[in-house]
C-alpha cells in the first residue's frame, strides 16, 4: 500500500503543479525568491477573491432581496440544496453507468493488476476527485453567504462589515463541505457497489436514481420551496442560522453524514473489481488528460473514432479515377466527420457577410474579417491537415501537389460560400441595397483565407514530424495573413462604388487569392525536414 | 538487365549526427535485396529517404531513370512502398482504403474488385472489410498497408520490416506473394530480422550497423 500512496502523492502532486504552471510558479524550484512568489500568489489571490466576491455579493444580494428579502438566508439555503439535489442526481445516474473512480492506462497496469487492499485504495483515490469536485461548491457557498451578509450590512464601509461578510461566508462553506462530502461519497458507494467482485449491477441505477430524487422531490413537493423560504424539512442539515452564528447542530449533523457515508464507502470497497473500473475509465482519463494538455486534435480523433465505431455508415460508390478519388475520399471524410459544432463556422460567415456591407468603418469591417479568418480557416484546411497526417499515403500518390492542395482546400467551400451569400442576402434585404461589391469578392476572400491558412499549416510542416501524423494547425502567422489578405478587397469594395468599386475590388482579390494559392503550392512542395 | 532503383550517396544527417552514412547500390529488375541490422541502425531512416517521406542530406535516388526529387510524380507511378508503421484516415474503411488508392492510381473498378477481393481473402481481412482500421489489430494493419500497395501498379517495392507484426500463415503468403512480384520482373527491397524471409528471397543482402550500409 505504501507504493500505492507514493504513487497517488506523485499523481496529485503533478495535479497541483499543473494548476499553478497557469500562476508561473514551479514546484520543483526551492529557492527564497520562489517562496516569496508563492507568498505573493497567496496574499494576491486572497484579495482577488476577497473584490470578486465582494463584487458578486452586491448582485446575489439583489438577486435575494428580489426573490426574498425577508428570509434572504433561507433562500440561499435553498438555492444550495437545489443545486446540490440536482447535481447529486446526475452524480448517482453518472456512478451507476460508469465506475466514479477513474484510473489511467498506467494505473490499470501499476496498481489494478496488484493485490492491493481495495479499501485502503479507493479511500486514498478519493480526496483529489473530491476536492476539484467540491471548488465549485464552496465557491457557492462563499457567493451566497456574502450575498446574504450583503442584505443586512449593505452599505457598511467599516473594517468589521468586511469580517462580517467574511464570517457569513465561511459559515456557508463550513456547513457545505460535510454535505457536499457525504453525497460525494455516497455517489462513489454507489459506483463501488455495482463493480464489486465478477457482477456487474447495472441494475443498481433504478433504486439509487429513486434514492437521489428523493431530496429533490422533497424540495418541489414541500410548497415551501416555491416561496423561496427554504425547505422545512430539510433545513436542519444547512441551517440558515449561520446569520447568527448558532449553525452547530447541523454542522454537527453534515459532519455525522459525511463520516456515515464514508463509513459506507469503506465497507462496500472490500470487492471493489479495479480491472473493470479501469476498463470503463481508462478511454476518459486519457481524453481528460490530452484536452488538459491541449492535444485538442488527439482528443476529436479519439472522439471522432468512437463515434463512427458506434454508428451505422453510410458510403459513396468510388467511380472516379486519378485526382477525383481524391475528391470522393474528403467527400466521404466530409460526411462521416460531420457533427453539430461544425455549423458554427457555418454561423460566423452567415452572420459576418451580413454584417460586413453594414458596419461602417475600416476598423470594424477589419475586426469582422479577424473573427471570420479566426474561425473558417481551421475548417478550410481540415481535409489538408488530414492528408498530411496520413504522409505516407500522401507521399504515394501520383497527384501533383497543386491538384492536392485545390482538392483539399475546396471540399469546404461550397458550403462556407452558400452561408456568404445567404448572409449577403439577408444584408440585402435589411439595407435594400444589394451590396454587388461584396457578392463578386466573396468567392476570393473564402479562398484566400483557405490558401493563407494552408500556408501557415505548409510553412509549419515538418517531414519528420508528418510521418508520425504530427500536423501543425493555423496559428497567428496564418489568421494575420488572412486578414490582411482579405482587408483589401474589402476596402475596395467600401470605398469606391459602382463598376470601379466592383472591378477593383473583384481584380483585388483575385489576384491576392492567386499569389497566395502559388505561395501555398511553393510550400507544400518544399516541407522541410 | 536494366538497373531500376539506383542509389548514389545517399545520406542523411542530423544535427551533424549521421543517421545514415553515403550509401550506394543499384537493383535490377527482377531483383529482391534485403536490408538487416540491429535497432537504431537506421533502417528505417533509409527507406524514409528512399520513398520521398523525408529528404536525403545528399545523394540521389533513380526509379526506372527517374529522379525521386525532380520527377517525384514519375517515381511515385512506379515506386510502391510500406512503412514500418502504416498510417490511414480515421473516416475510411479499410476496403475504401483500397479503393482510394487503386481509383488514385488509375486502376480499373472490375480489376480493384477481382484483386482487391483476392488479396482481402488471402491476408484474412476479407470480412472485416467494412471496419476501419483504428478498429484492426496491428498485424491487420500491416497487412491492409501491405495490400494497399499490391493492389496498385508499380515497378519498384519497398517493405519496412513487413513482417514484424505478421502470423506465421502471412508470412508464408507474403514469400509466395513476393516471389510472384519478382517472377513479374518486380524490383523489390525490404529489411527485417526475419531470417525465413531472408533465407527464402534474398537474391542479394545489405548490412547496416552504426549507419553503415555493407553488401554481403
Amino acid at each position: 500500500m505504501k507504493a500505492i500512496h507514493w504513487l497517488r502523492s506523485k499523481q496529485e502532486e503533478n495535479e497541483l503543479g499543473y494548476w499553478l504552471s497557469f500562476v508561473a510558479y514551479d514546484q520543483q524550484d526551492h529557492s527564497l525568491t520562489n517562496k516569496i512568489y508563492l507568498l505573493y500568489l497567496v496574499i494576491f489571490f486572497f484579495f482577488w477573491f476577497m473584490t470578486v466576491f465582494f463584487f458578486f455579493a452586491k448582485v446575489g444580494g439583489m438577486a435575494l432581496s428580489l426573490l426574498n428579502p425577508d428570509q434572504a438566508a433561507n433562500t440561499s439555503v435553498t438555492i444550495i440544496w437545489f443545486i446540490l439535489a440536482c447535481w447529486n442526481l446526475f452524480g448517482l445516474f453518472k456512478s451507476s453507468k460508469r465506475s466514479p473512480i477513474v484510473f489511467s492506462e498506467t494505473d490499470q497496469v501499476l496498481v489494478c493488476q496488484t493485490p492491493v487492499n481495495r479499501r485502503a485504495l479507493v479511500m486514498r483515490w478519493l480526496w483529489m476527485p473530491w476536492f476539484k469536485n467540491a471548488l465549485l461548491f464552496w465557491v457557492l457557498a462563499l457567493i451566497l453567504g456574502f450575498s446574504t451578509a450583503e442584505l443586512y450590512y449593505s452599505g457598511a464601509e467599516s473594517t468589521n462589515a468586511i469580517f462580517n461578510y467574511v464570517g457569513f461566508g465561511l459559515r456557508a462553506l463550513l456547513q457545505i463541505i460535510p454535505i457536499h462530502l457525504a453525497f460525494y461519497a455516497f455517489q462513489w458507494s454507489v459506483g463501488v457497489l455495482r463493480l464489486r467482485k465478477n457482477d456487474q449491477k447495472n441494475w443498481i441505477m433504478f433504486p439509487v436514481i429513486a434514492l437521489g430524487l428523493i431530496p429533490l422531490g422533497i424540495l418541489i413537493f414541500d410548497n415551501t420551496f416555491y416561496s423561496l423560504y427554504g425547505s422545512t424539512h430539510l433545513i436542519f442539515f444547512m441551517n440558515p442560522d449561520y446569520i447568527n452564528g448558532t449553525a452547530s447542530s447541523s454542522l454537527l449533523l453534515g459532519s455525522l453524514s459525511a463520516l456515515l457515508m464514508l463509513v459506507l464507502l469503506f465497507s462496500v470497497s472490500r470487492h471493489f473489481n479495479l480491472n473493470r473500473a479501469a476498463q470503463e475509465t481508462s478511454e476518459l482519463e486519457f481524453l481528460t488528460t490530452a484536452a488538459k494538455y491541449g492535444f485538442t486534435d488527439l482528443v476529436e480523433q479519439r472522439r471522432l473514432q468512437n463515434r463512427l465505431s458506434s454508428k451505422r455508415k453510410f458510403t459513396l460508390p468510388a467511380k472516379h479515377k486519378g485526382s477525383a478519388a481524391l475528391s470522393w475520399k474528403n467527400r466521404i471524410q466530409v460526411l462521416r466527420g460531420w457533427n453539430w459544432k461544425q455549423l458554427f463556422p457555418l454561423l460566423t460567415v452567415f452572420s459576418i457577410s451580413l454584417g460586413l456591407p453594414l458596419v461602417p468603418g475600416l476598423v470594424s469591417k477589419s475586426l469582422a474579417l479577424f473573427f471570420l479568418v479566426l474561425q473558417i480557416g481551421p475548417i478550410m484546411t481540415q481535409r489538408l491537415r488530414s492528408d498530411l497526417a496520413c504522409w505516407p499515403i500522401l507521399q504515394q500518390l501520383p497527384l501533383r501537389k497543386q491538384q492536392i492542395l485545390v482538392q483539399d482546400l475546396i471540399s469546404s467551400l461550397p458550403m462556407l460560400l452558400a452561408a456568404g451569400l445567404l448572409g449577403l442576402g439577408f444584408s440585402a434585404i435589411l439595407s435594400k441595397t444589394v451590396a454587388i461589391n461584396y457578392l463578386f469578392i466573396m468567392p476570393g476572400l473564402l479562398a484566400t483565407i483557405a490558401c493563407t491558412a494552408a500556408i501557415d499549416v505548409l510553412r509549419k510542416s515538418k517531414r519528420d514530424l508528418l510521418i508520425n501524423g504530427t500536423v501543425p494547425s493555423v496559428g497567428t502567422q496564418g489568421v494575420i495573413l488572412g486578414v490582411i489578405g482579405t482587408v483589401i478587397p474589402v476596402w475596395l469594395a467600401s470605398t469606391f462604388t459602382g463598376l470601379v468599386g466592383i472591378l477593383f475590388s473583384t481584380l483585388s482579390s483575385l489576384v491576392i487569392t492567386w499569389i497566395c494559392y502559388k505561395y501555398a503550392v511553393y510550400s507544400f512542395k518544399n516541407i522541410r525536414s | 538487365m536494366a538497373n531500376m532503383l539506383e542509389v548514389e550517396e545517399i545520406s542523411k544527417q542530423y544535427d551533424g549526427y549521421y543517421a545514415v552514412s553515403p550509401v550506394s547500390f543499384a537493383l535490377h529488375q527482377a531483383e529482391i535485396a534485403v536490408i538487416t541490422g540491429p535497432n537504431g541502425s537506421g533502417k528505417t531512416t533509409l527507406f524514409s529517404c528512399l520513398t520521398g517521406l523525408i529528404p536525403a542530406s545528399s545523394g540521389t535516388v533513380k526509379v526506372a531513370g527517374f529522379d525521386l526529387f525532380e520527377d517525384e510524380l514519375e517515381v511515385h507511378r512506379r515506386m510502391a512502398s510500406v512503412p514500418d508503421v502504416p498510417r490511414f484516415y480515421t473516416e475510411l474503411t479499410a476496403w475504401e482504403h483500397l479503393e482510394f488508392i487503386a481509383s488514385a492510381n488509375d486502376v480499373e473498378k472490375s480489376e480493384i474488385e477481382s484483386r482487391g477481393n483476392k488479396l482481402f481473402k488471402d491476408f484474412g481481412l476479407w470480412e472485416a472489410r467494412s471496419l476501419f482500421p483504428h478498429n484492426y489489430s496491428r498485424g491487420m494493419r500491416l497487412k491492409l498497408g501491405l495490400a494497399m500497395a499490391f493492389i496498385r501498379p508499380f515497378d519498384v517495392l519497398l517493405l519496412d520490416e513487413p513482417t514484424s507484426a505478421l502470423d506465421v500463415e502471412s508470412v508464408d503468403l507474403l514469400i509466395d506473394l513476393l516471389r510472384r512480384f519478382r517472377e513479374a520482373g518486380k524490383t523489390i527491397l525490404l529489411s527485417t530480422h526475419d531470417q525465413r524471409l531472408i533465407d527464402s528471397l534474398a537474391d542479394r543482402r545489405f548490412f547496416i550497423i552504426n549507419s553503415l550500409i555493407k553488401e554481403a
